[in-house]
Order: structure tokens, then sequence, then C-alpha cells
């Protein structure tokens, strides 16, 4: 008897198959079949030699070009070329040159808005540091480049949370900065002071730190610095 | 025989039944293997990946069916020759020479079958044009999609149309002439 195709839907692949025309999922599944399939295992082997004249001889290529004089050749695309590398002939969704597009789009943003922060968050400013000791360093802050000045300085025995009486005068007796009740030191006795330097005229300023409660003169600290 | 028939067999103890299996399986594996690696070592490869079947399939489970597992196992053994290859390629001077070619024809088709066969696909181009139009498209390289795109049809009239073309062709060089 005769045998029959088991399965007549992957028999239809059996010339594609002989031709190399079928996609590697294609040729497992016909594969298979042709390891069950008593009716398609014999045609292919009974075809062998036919279709690798069909396939490869030069004659049947040349036949079959005459045959044919209005087909062109295939374009040859460049195997690992970047367009096709970028632009494969695949579904819309899985092109990586879209993918990458995508991800451009999503990151610049991203990048710029994390860079813009903080520089518009955090501003340069200038500092000194007042210490009751005397110091080779010129406590000076420069107005041309017009930053803001932060002035720290130290007065002892200060207790965080209590109320001083802090200003600044200049040469002229002229008072720049007045706080009656500052209270921002540490528990190290720093306190600290932002200036806007860029307003403030060149020249000497002291700064004047007074405690309240205390007895003069002892009550009292006084520091100098410079706008230059 | 069924192949299905013969494993339940085997499986049960029968000792002719399993002789049969390797018979069965060598011939379709020396052709798997032959036309991925050449005729050289398809023999080779068929006899090697048999005994792993041989070994493994009584205490297998096959999820997607024996034919399929056996299949594995043989692709499994191609892909190692073919890696097996392309080491000794890369590691031996001169490489030219001392590897086999990964797929080769050795067995030059009769000079007779190869003039039967452009006589038949004379025949052919005059009587089933699209035929020889499809195995042009083949020969330049086209795939499946393009072609079907190119001819206006879907792949299962494709195949059908390849199919119809072949038994055209097989009758010609039967009798000589297209019935």
């Amino acid at each position: 008897m005769k045998p029959v195709c088991k399965d007549p839907e992957i028999g239809a692949l059996l010339h594609a198959y002989e031709l190399h025309a079928l996609t590697d999922e294609e040729t497992s599944r016909f594969e298979i079949h042709l390891i069950a399939c008593e009716h398609c295992f014999n045609l292919v082997q009974g075809f062998q030699k036919q279709a690798a004249l069909l396939l490869s001889d030069e004659t049947v290529k040349a036949l079959l070009t005459e045959a044919n004089p209005e087909e062109q050749a295939r374009p040859e695309t460049v195997p690992g070329s970047l367009r096709q590398y970028l632009w494969p002939d695949i579904p819309l969704v899985f092109k990586p040159a879209l993918a990458y597009l995508l991800i451009l789009i999503l990151i610049i943003p991203a990048y710029l808005g994390l860079k813009r922060t903080p520089e518009n968050a955090i501003r340069t400013i200038q500092s000194i540091h007042l210490t009751p000791f005397r110091s080779v360093e010129e406590n000076a802050f420069a107005k041309k480049t017009g930053l803001d000045g932060l002035i720290q300085f130290v007065f002892s025995d200060a207790v965080p949370g209590a109320q001083y009486d802090v200003r600044i005068v200049s040469e002229d007796e002229r008072i720049i900065y007045h706080d009656k009740a500052f209270d921002r030191f540490d528990a190290y006795g720093t306190g600290s002071l932002l200036l806007p330097v860029a307003g403030m005229e060149p020249g000497r300023y002291s700064l004047v730190i007074t405690d309240p409660r205390g007895e003069e003169p002892s009550n009292r600290e006084t520091y100098h610095f410079s706008v230059n | 025989m069924d192949i299905n028939q013969l494993l339940t067999r085997a499986r049960a103890g029968d000792e002719e039944a399993e002789k049969a299996l390797f018979q069965y399986l060598v011939v379709r594996f020396r052709l798997l293997a032959k036309r991925r690696i050449g005729v050289e070592d398809s023999e080779d490869i068929a006899q090697e990946a048999c005994l792993t079947v041989l070994e493994k399939y009584k205490n297998e489970t096959f999820t997607s069916g024996f034919e399929a597992w056996t299949y594995g196992v043989l692709k499994m053994k191609i892909g190692n020759y073919i890696q097996g290859t392309l080491h000794k390629r890369k590691h031996s001077v001169p490489a030219a020479e001392s590897h086999p070619k990964l797929r080769t024809e050795s067995e030059e088709p009769a000079h007779d079958l190869k003039i039967a066969l452009i006589l038949c696909l004379r025949k052919i181009t005059k009587q089933n044009p699209l035929y020889a139009r499809v195995l042009n498209f083949v020969h330049q390289g086209y795939k499946t999609d393009e072609i079907c795109q190119r001819l206006g049809v879907t792949p299962n009239h494709y195949y059908v149309i390849l199919n119809r073309g072949r038994k055209m062709l097989e009758t010609c060089l039967e009798k000589g002439e297209i019935s």
C-alpha cells in the first residue's frame, strides 16, 4: 500500500523545502514531519538529485533567466549594514532605530531637567570665615564677581536659640545690617549671614555681635572685613 | 511501519522493533544531516544522533512528540559538528585544506538526468510559465514573502504552484512528456 501524507498542510511545503525556500522555523516543522511521514520522506529522498540540479546548475539558471527576461535580480542587501541593522524587515514596533529614537525622546528632557535643576536652585557664593584669632588671610569679598557673600563668624559661649544683637557697620559709621534678635548660632557658637556684596560700597566694614544679657565690654565681639 | 508503533514495541522490550527503529531513524537523519553539512560527515552525525536516541528514548518523556525530540537530538549533533568545524578552521593551519566544507554535494547528478531535466524545464516553461517564474525568483534569491508579493498570491497558493510544477517535472522526467 502506497503511503499517504500524514499532514497535508505541512506536506504542502515539500517542494519549497527542496528548493531551500522555507524560513528556519518552517524548515524545522517540515523536517520533524519528514521523520514521521513516510510519503514525504520518500518524495524528498527520490528527488534529491533533481532538486540539487534545479538549485545549483548554471544551465538551469540560464534557462530560467532566459524564460523570464523581464524579472530583475533581487537587489543585494549588504549583510550587517547599518541601515539593515537599524531598520530591518520586521514589524514596525521591533525596529531598533525606532527604539533608539524613543529612548532619546524620553532621555533628553530627563537629562536636561536634571542638569538645570541644581543650576537654578543653587547659586554660587563667595564666603569668608571670621574667627577670634588673628589670621594672615585677608577677610575680603570681591565685589566684581557679582556673587553674594556668606560671612561666617564665631561668638564665644553663644547659646543656640538665644537672641543676640548683630550689626554690620561701615567705616563712616553707617549701619548696613542690623538684627536685634539674631538666633542662628549653632552648638559651636558659629553663625552665618548672607550679604548682597554686589550692592555694597567698596571699603572696610565691622561686624559687631553683642549679647544683650551680658556685661559690657565683655559681651561684645567685633570682626573686620572688607569689600574690594 | 509507523514510527510511533515501532517506539511502543521497542519501549516494551522488543529488540527487533528497536533495530527497526534505529534503521528507520538513521536513513532520515542521514538525509537531514546531508542537507546541512554535506555528504562527508552526514553518516557519522546520523549514527551518533541515533545512538543518543537509543540510549535515552526509554526513559525520556516526549512533550512535543517522539519525532520532534529525535529531531532536537539531531539538530544538537549538527550544531556541535558545525561549531567543532568552525573551531578547527579557526585554529588549524592551513585552514582551507584541513576542514570539510559545511555544504557540499559531492554526488554529482548524472549527466543524463541533467539533460532530461533541462528538456523538461523547457517544456514546463511553455506550459506552466508561473512555475518557471517562481523557480527564477528562487534562483534570484527572493524570499517566500517577496515572491508572493510579486506574484500577488498567498503563501498557500505559492506552495500549490510549486508542488504542481514539481509534479509536472516528475511526470516529464518519468515519461518524457507532460501529460
